[in-house]
């Protein structure tokens, strides 16, 4: 901002901050030359200067309130603090407990997260076949689909089938992973004999997770 | 006039609610709190309303963490609780004061006479600034409190620098118009 020439006046605005000591610093020595040569702006600095010093004045020489009201307030104080420190000490508390409810649930969330079993996967048999392999002995195989519906990691470490041509219990060498909210695909097989067929019946698998045992069953309705 | 510090032990007996503390505390600061209300609600009410400041700092001096002056932090409830007061008796529509415009201030001066009669002088000051619109009338009150800078007095009455400012230039405008007319 341009600086005015020590001739230039200065608004009665900047006249009032300069009495109060509030001009702007690059500017008071500016206004201190103007107002030695300026009657004017030295008249306006003058004046305010005095209003504030009678406003300054009036608070010094200003009459003290009556004695009684040192007894009221005092009695009255005391109350509204004993009371407000009452009010304090409940708030402090409830926060207190507030707090330590909220730490207790976080702490069961943790350790149910941690220990709890999880949501069991779903599992589907999608078909039972028998296959068959130049060299090799035919296979009995379920096609099964799995269903991950909870946000962590399933693992099935074990497979047992049940059905018209025998069982097996098989543990699954490495385990089978599926991702949290994940579904998959798999083929379990056992070996049969050469000469057997898909007899009707109910054909049944049961999975042991992670997360729990779960089972699915289909029925074959005629000879394959 | 500068207000008094309270010193830490008699501040810390005034947040544990001890007697004697708290008289220390009520001394200190009646004066200007006395004043404060009255001169922004008037005489008849100021001993009522002042009663209210200083309930309301008593109850909340056990919040009070000293981020500001103690003489601040009492002033500006005072403050606050002044306003309140005269936005309760007038109700929202008289909150608004015109706008002046301060390049159109006529270059207006006291008289020298002023200088000769003090005591006259202070009297009509003192009724000047009753007849100012309320928010001059608290600036200037507050200015009045030697310490409090611009910033201070925005801070309590939630202004601009630059429009506590222009409310003081204000305020002093008028105060030479009504003291010229009075004379």
């Amino acid at each position: 901002m341009p600086q005015p020439a020590p001739t230039d006046h200065y608004t009665p605005e900047e006249w009032s901050a300069y009495a109060d000591g509030e001009a702007p610093v690059e500017q008071r020595e500016m206004m201190r030359l103007h107002a030695m040569d300026c009657p004017d702006c030295a008249g306006l600095m003058r004046s305010y200067k005095e209003l504030q010093q009678g406003a300054e004045d009036l608070l010094r020489h200003a009459e003290p309130p009556r004695p009684e009201l040192r007894e009221r307030v005092l009695t009255t104080g005391k109350g509204a603090m004993a009371e407000e420190h009452t009010r304090l000490r409940w708030q402090s508390s409830i926060g207190r407990l507030f707090a330590a409810v909220i730490a207790i649930g976080l702490v069961i969330y943790a350790w149910n997260l941690a220990l709890s079993p999880g949501e069991a996967p779903a599992v589907v048999i999608n078909r039972v076949l028998i296959s068959r392999y130049f060299v090799e002995p035919p296979s009995l195989d379920y096609d099964i689909g799995i269903a991950n519906p909870s946000g962590r990691p399933v693992t099935i470490t074990r497979a047992i089938t049940r059905d018209p041509l025998g069982g097996e219990l098989k543990d699954l060498h490495p385990p089978l992973q599926i991702s949290g909210g994940k579904t998959a695909v798999h083929i379990l097989g056992r070996k049969v004999p050469e000469s057997a067929h898909l007899v009707p019946g109910t054909y049944e698998i049961t999975l042991v997770t992670s997360h729990g045992t779960v089972s699915a069953r289909t029925t074959v309705e005629k000879e394959k | 006039m500068s207000i008094h510090e309270l010193d830490p032990v008699t501040l810390y007996g005034c947040q544990q609610g001890d007697t004697k503390a708290l008289g220390v505390l009520y001394d200190c600061y009646r004066q200007p709190l006395y004043y404060l209300a009255r001169r922004m609600v008037g005489a008849q009410e100021a001993e009522d309303v002042c009663h209210e400041i200083f309930i309301a700092v008593f109850r909340s001096l056990p919040k009070f963490r000293g981020k500001s002056k103690l003489s601040t932090w009492i002033l500006s409830i005072g403050t606050h609780l002044c306003l309140m007061h005269l936005r309760q008796r007038r109700g929202p529509a008289a909150q608004t004061e015109p706008l002046e415009s301060a390049d159109d201030a006529p270059l207006d001066t006291l008289s020298p006479a002023y200088e000769v009669e003090a005591r006259d002088f202070m009297r009509r000051l003192s009724a000047a600034i009753d007849t100012l619109p309320d928010t001059q009338r608290l600036a200037i009150t507050l200015r009045g409190f030697q310490e409090m800078s611009y910033e201070q007095v925005a801070g309590m009455m939630q202004l601009s620098i630059e429009q506590v400012r222009a409310t003081l230039f204000r305020a002093r405008r008028n105060l030479i118009k009504r003291l010229k007319e009075g004379s």
